[in-house]
């Protein structure tokens, strides 16, 4: 009982603010079993500047000693993302250094652009993409500022061709994805990055003025996260989505031309339908409608099966994406770095040679090899 | 400038590479080169708010004069001591006259 109403309170916390939600206002505070929680919902779900909001606003009755443990989470949230910021800025110092634009992308993007302001949407990590050509110098730089890369590359170059993004982690526990693209496996070989990169927007943070992918990548950016991500997707990813739809700043017709053009409407449709029904959204906008009516293909459900599928992990996805890659150079390639990672370079918390292969044989399996 | 020189600044605006967020009673400030948070409260969270484009010290005066119903010039050393001690912190800078 108490998870039930934690969870109808996190879900409430997620649209506050939202004027088309049918979600009720919670006007009794919790029992402490049910608040303790809703306060790890909040947290892991990445809502804790929505969850102070609401409880200002009256959207979230509290005891003031409930309120007082919402605002030290609250403090210590902000004071999280103003490290992440900082350590955004000295990336961008040092990646400007070595002429490699990056762009802002997930949660510090949101933030600043797609909220009335950044308070509201807390985040835990620093996603940033890069060009291809310029992983191996990004990768570099971010290396001399001290982060340290836990899972290493499988094989030279592997990162900057096949890679979805890279991982690393400072001595102060602040992570930094340098992403390539921003899904791995099929899907991702898809996404054309001309679109990400052709269309940007910037915001200003410190004394820099940073670039972010404009509305409609940010849409899909949100849309791969919240159906490609988590098993749950996190709540603010939902919210999002639906900051973005009814910005204003997102052209339907652009955006369902980018998810076709990158073979995704399926993930768009899911993704806005997840959200519209998280947040209980009464609104009908024409991309909720679009996204009512899109009914999945075969391979569509091939590809989602396959991303679903946790124990294929990435190797059922990276064979998946085989298919994809369309010289057979680079397929050999993929392969080969693949099946051969170079000596050392594995690291301990991946699983060994025989197991990858296994698991990948038994994606190709499932996601119908053809 | 000197330390001393700078506290007697009559203009005065925000550090340029400060991040910042709201907090419950006031301000949560990071300024980079100092690469700690600073929780700013009360008055000093009111004026490194009103610093967002340059200011006098008396305009500072004149506007918390108001708000807390008081002379003016009776907070002109209030302010300027919060100015120097945002100063310490890289939080605020003088504004070349």
């Amino acid at each position: 009982v108490n998870t039930a109403v934690a969870d109808g309170a996190v879900r409430r916390v997620a649209a506050h603010g939202l004027l088309g939600t049918r979600l009720e206002n919670i006007t009794e505070p919790l029992g402490h079993a049910a608040f303790s929680t809703l306060l790890r919902r909040v947290e892991r779900h990445r809502l804790v500047g929505l969850c102070l909001a609401a409880v200002v606003d009256g959207g979230l009755a509290v005891s003031e000693e409930q309120r007082r443990s919402i605002e030290s989470l609250y403090v210590d949230s902000m004071c999280g993302c103003l490290l992440i910021e900082a350590a955004l800025l000295d990336l961008a110092e040092v990646l400007s250094a070595v002429d490699v634009d990056l762009q802002v992308i997930k949660g510090p993007a949101s933030a600043h652009l797609d909220y009335a302001f950044p308070e509201l949407r807390t985040f835990g990590d620093l996603d940033v993409l890069v060009r291809s050509e310029d992983v191996d110098r990004a990768k570099r730089a971010v290396g001399e500022l001290g982060y340290e890369r836990p899972a290493p590359e499988p094989r030279a170059g592997f990162d900057r061709r096949f890679g979805k993004g890279v991982t690393f982690v400072s001595e102060s526990a602040v992570s930094i994805d340098l992403h390539r693209t921003f899904v791995m496996g099929p899907l991702g070989l898809h996404v054309n990055l001309g679109d990400v990169w052709g269309t940007t927007e910037r915001f200003a943070l410190g004394d820099r003025s940073l670039q972010a992918p404009g509305p409609a990548s940010r849409l899909m950016i949100a849309c791969y996260n919240a159906v490609l991500g988590d098993a749950t997707p996190r709540l603010a990813t939902l919210r999002d989505i639906a900051q973005l739809v009814f910005s204003g700043d997102v052209e339907t017709r652009e955006v369902v031309e980018y998810a076709r053009r990158w073979r995704s409407e399926v993930v768009l449709a899911r993704a806005v339908t997840a959200a519209w029904e998280a947040l209980d959204l009464a609104d009908i906008t024409s991309l909720s409608a679009w996204s009512a009516r899109y009914e999945p293909t075969p391979e569509d459900l091939r590809t989602l099966a396959l991303y679903r599928d946790r124990s294929a992990g990435y190797a059922g996805l990276s064979w998946a994406s085989l298919r994809a890659i369309p010289h057979l150079r680079s397929r050999i390639a993929f392969v080969r770095a693949l099946a051969f990672p170079e000596g050392g370079r594995l690291g301990a918390a991946q699983f060994d040679t025989a197991e990858r292969f296994r698991r990948a044989a038994r994606g190709l399996t499932r996601s119908g090899r053809r | 400038m000197t330390v001393g020189e700078e506290v007697r600044c009559q203009i005065w605006t925000r550090s340029r590479d400060v991040l910042v967020r709201e907090s419950p009673d006031g301000l949560l400030v990071l300024p980079r080169d100092r690469g700690e948070i600073i929780s700013l409260v009360g008055p000093a969270a009111e004026i490194w708010s009103m610093l967002h484009r340059p200011v006098t010290v008396e305009a500072l005066a004149e506007r918390l004069g108001r708000r807390y119903a008081v002379e003016p010039a009776t907070i002109l050393d209030d302010i300027r001591a919060a100015l120097a001690s945002l100063l310490d912190l890289s939080a605020v800078r003088p504004e070349a006259q």
